[in-house]
């Protein structure tokens, strides 16, 4: 069976594998994307695109979901595909879902993997702030599904189709005073960080967070953090961040300290390879979310850590 | 002074799940049920709202009768009013049947200025019915809220996106869902708890709002919840004394190939 698919995302790097995921499930049903950015048209056709919609004017200013979910449903109104799939970026999120109310369709966010089975489109998802995996099953068509990155590996598959421009008449609603750029270096050094050490509760003090970068230093690791280091005392940035709310992170090596493992805490890292964690309570629920639990005081622990592994090189 | 919907959701405390062994499944039968945390947040930012500019906090919630709870927690922290909009005949509402309730409720007992949200729920997290309730209202969104400001006729969000924190002003009424972060919900006294006991929690059958039967029908249902694949060698090291315990530690990620 084939199925004709519709993609749209806010985030280019992330168009490759949407691309590729979205031909696979069409079967060589069709796969149209839809931008706002003209320079994305060439990378959607690299990667399998066989039509897309340039939105004109640029009106559609990114990060407005009235607009952009505007643009989409005039997309859709022309192809009529049975599954629209975006980016489950925030704004892939609210977008998403000012559409799914457009089309009064069925929404599943944040999935894992879609698959046409029986005539029905069923879902993975994690549900419980990462604690269930969840199979959903969307009854109806059109559908609409937020896709989760590093799902699948990017595939180029040249098409040489047509461009068609999108007139959208629908102004914002609200108005962007003031865009506050996070430090590119943190947020992205942490969700493609190799590794990463994370530091929690279990830290007494802000100035011996120079113990932990002496240790993120030898390891050339990223730095991160719970919610009450990040979010609540402030003593990190809040886009080191990692957790159910925060960053999302799949490093190599992720060392938690002092990091007790709430389960919105290891919703953010359960993607990581290989855990350690140093925490001095040998029954914290980060001891069953760890590869290597070291019981211990974190204050003696961490620091023969760092000597024995500039012994090592 | 303005009136102010605030929605709240009472979900099972994913910290208490329970995995059915016979099945491998994750069971919600039986295991506590509390308001979903980023409602609290809601509610406290609505509350601060009121007590500065004066006017009224309507809660609302969708489920089950036993959300009669929420509802009367959401009373304990100071909303003014309740509302359970409920019927026995349907254990489950799924987003979307959510969303058309909720804005049919607001059309009925509005108007309202602002209505605010949690970012998502802490069970099923598909953060959707903030914006789902803002296109079937045809109303601005301000999602992923982390500061807001009231000021009579707009109000100036600060918003947490992956790439920086956007500040966006919005005309009223909007919609506006929002982050952990934003505050620090009160708990209530039991003073607050005593009061919250003396008012009503009004019930509102979805017959009374405008629906028809579609907008209840589910159309994204669960097949089955597993507990994640993820397996962990769970290594216990005794950290008692340190030098060997970072030797032995070392070894095993050496061996790991992650160092």
């Amino acid at each position: 069976m084939t199925h004709r698919v519709l993609v749209y995302s806010d985030s280019p790097k992330h168009i490759p594998e949407l691309l590729t995921y979205a031909n696979q499930l069409s079967e060589g049903g069709g796969v149209t994307m839809v931008t706002q950015d003209d320079k994305l048209v060439d990378l959607s056709f690299e990667y399998g695109a066989s039509r897309v919609y340039l939105t004109e004017p640029k009106s559609t200013s990114p990060y407005d979901a009235t607009t952009t979910s505007a643009a989409i449903f005039e997309a859709y109104n022309k192809e009529k595909p049975e599954l629209i799939i975006l980016s489950a970026t925030k704004f892939g999120k609210e977008t998403s879902a000012r559409l799914a109310a457009k089309l009064d369709a069925p929404l599943a966010t944040e999935c894992r993997s879609v698959s046409f089975t029986d005539g029905r489109i069923e879902v993975e998802r994690m549900v419980f702030s990462g604690n269930g995996l969840s199979t959903e099953i969307i009854g109806r068509t059109p559908a609409i599904v937020t896709l989760q990155s590093g799902i699948v590996e990017p595939r180029k598959n040249p098409h040489n189709g047509e461009t068609e421009k999108l007139s959208i008449e629908v102004k914002p609603m609200t108005q962007t005073l003031e865009v506050r750029r996070k430090s590119e270096t943190s947020a992205a050094r942490l969700e493609e960080a190799e590794r990463i050490v994370a530091v929690g509760r279990g830290l007494q003090r802000k100035e011996d967070l120079e113990l932990i970068r002496q240790l993120a230093e030898v390891l050339h690791a990223a730095i991160g953090g719970s919610r009450p280091l990040a979010a609540d005392l402030g003593w990190l940035s809040d886009d080191q961040w990692i957790g159910l709310s925060g960053h999302k992170v799949k490093p190599k090596l992720y060392v938690a300290i002092g990091i007790s493992g709430q389960i919105q805490h290891i919703a953010g890292m359960r993607d990581a390879k290989v855990v350690v964690a140093i925490n001095k309570d040998p029954n914290a629920p980060m001891a069953a979310n760890s590869d290597y639990y070291v019981v211990g005081d974190l204050y003696t622990i961490v620091p023969e850590l760092i000597k024995q592994l500039k012994q090592r090189v | 002074m303005p009136n102010i919907l605030v929605t709240v959701k009472q979900v099972v405390d994913v910290d208490s799940l329970k995995i059915d062994r016979a099945t491998n499944t994750i069971t919600t039968v039986g295991v506590p049920r509390k308001m979903n945390d980023f409602d609290k947040n809601a509610l406290e930012e609505a509350i601060r709202i009121r007590e500065k500019q004066g006017g009224k906090v309507v809660a609302v919630s969708v489920g089950q009768q036993s959300s009669r709870d929420v509802l009367k927690e959401a009373l304990a922290m100071g909303a003014d009013e309740a509302y359970l909009i409920t019927d026995q005949s349907i254990p489950e509402f799924d987003s979307r049947a959510v969303s058309h309730l909720i804005s049919k409720f607001y059309t009925k007992f509005g108007p309202f200025d602002l209505v605010i949200m949690g970012e998502g729920s802490v069970d099923h997290f598909s953060v959707q019915v903030g914006p789902r309730v803002a296109e079937l209202l045809k109303l601005p969104q301000l999602t992923y809220t982390r500061r807001l400001e009231y000021s009579g006729d707009s109000v100036v969000a600060e918003r947490d996106l992956e790439d920086g924190f956007h500040v966006v002003r919005s005309p009223l009424p909007c919609v506006v869902t929002v982050a952990q972060e934003i505050n620090q919900p009160r708990l209530p006294t039991l003073k607050s708890i005593l009061a919250a006991s003396k008012k009503p929690i009004n019930l509102v059958p979805p017959s009374q709002l405008e629906i028809n039967a579609d907008m209840l029908q589910p159309v994204v249902t669960t097949k089955t919840v597993v507990p994640p694949k993820t397996e962990r060698k769970k290594v216990v090291i005794d950290g008692s004394k340190p030098e060997e315990a970072v030797q032995t530690l070392i070894k095993h990620l050496t061996q790991e190939g992650v160092i």
